[in-house]
């Protein structure tokens, strides 16, 4: 395997095409940025999609919520659940449809999809625990690695190159894809952030969770950043999305002095991730 | 010879760790490898192992030595 397979300009005009997001998720998405996402109008929204509305009951009567065979109308549900939960249902539900990377040798979407929700859930825990926004920090948690599932669905050849200089090298899949193709998918998830009119400070986020492994690029300070940069590392500590080759990712030391995690209730967050990733991912057939 | 595409620093697959932590269950070196590998403690690695340690003595019989 010889040269760089990809170059930002590339990958830039291919985001550039992407979908607009589907309108559901859109709203959700920005409802849940200014926080007025209201329970009659996230209840309509679920409404119409039956799918979706099995989901969110028994992931409400699952055993870990404790209100087993009690809820049973969406409303009830969504109350219980809290909407940062919830929209983290049906975003998760309709990034599957939006993205197709099954041609991506290599990648697994369910295995994916378990690390964005742990990501998020860990992103909302320390976001609650340090005084900020939760509901924007498990959004931003939850895509945080969107990047990769674009490369997949529209360079799987060269994604699949660059998990398997990962997996063979036993580095970092940011950093063979650095070495490969001359970007990383938190680059290319800035890139589709920026597509789809997220928040500045949400595509910084998302653009710059593997600061610390890199060797140039301007240091991200926001509190959203720092939160998501950590949240991501403790998903890959716990390893709920399952991978043998999972490796934890260094931290920056700026972001941990920022953030204090020791003066945090760190094992009550780890629980939180560990149980709500289960619940969910039961509910997605994960 | 050499793999040019091989990110420097990077040793190949399966690569132990470099650095033995006494006590670290295999699931957590395996996990905190590329850090130990360069012979520094990640600050998540003691909450992990605490964090694990604490859920194994729970599910332990009562009267049993931790």
């Amino acid at each position: 395997m010889t040269g760089v397979l990809l170059d930002v300009g590339t990958v830039a005009r291919r985001v550039k095409d992407l979908p607009a997001l589907p309108h559901a998720l859109g709203e959700v998405l920005a409802a849940l940025r200014r926080d007025d996402l209201h329970i009659e109008r996230c209840a309509a929204l679920i409404e119409r999609d039956q799918a979706l509305c099995g989901r969110t009951l028994r992931l409400a009567n699952s055993p870990f919520y404790g209100m087993s065979g009690r809820i049973g109308t969406i409303r009830d549900a969504i109350q219980m659940l809290g909407l940062g939960t919830v929209g983290t249902l049906m975003t998760a539900a309709l990034l599957s449809v939006q993205f197709d990377p099954r041609q991506c040798a290599g990648f697994e979407f369910p295995r994916f999809l378990r690390h964005a929700i742990g990501t998020s859930i860990a992103a909302r825990e320390l976001a609650r625990a340090t005084g900020h926004d939760d509901s924007e920090a498990g959004l931003a948690g939850l895509l945080h690695d969107v990047g990769q599932l674009a490369l997949a669905a529209y360079f799987p050849a060269e994604l699949s190159a660059a998990l398997a200089l990962a997996h063979s090298s036993d580095c970092p899949v940011a950093e063979a894809e650095r070495a490969l193709l001359n970007l990383d998918h938190a680059e290319v998830g800035g890139l589709v952030a920026r597509h789809w009119c997220f928040p500045a400070r949400m595509a910084e986020a998302i653009e710059q969770h593997h600061r610390s492994e890199r060797q140039s690029g301007p240091a991200a300070e926001s509190a959203l950043s720092d939160i998501v940069h950590l949240a991501d590392a403790i998903a890959h500590a716990l390893n709920v999305g399952h991978d043998p080759d999972a490796a934890v990712p260094a931290v920056s030391p700026e972001a941990w002095a920022r953030l204090r995690p020791h003066a945090l209730p760190m094992a009550r967050i780890f629980a939180a991730v560990e149980g709500g990733v289960e619940a969910v991912c039961a509910e997605l057939l994960l | 010879m050499n793999d040019p595409t091989r990110p420097a620093g990077s040793p190949g697959p399966s690569s132990p760790p470099d650095t033995k932590v006494p006590g670290l269950p295999a699931e957590l070196a395996h996990l905190f490898r590329h850090s130990l590998r360069d012979s520094r403690i990640h600050p998540l690695m003691p909450l992990l192992q605490h964090y694990r340690q604490a859920a194994l003595d729970a599910d332990k019989p009562e009267g049993e030595a931790p």
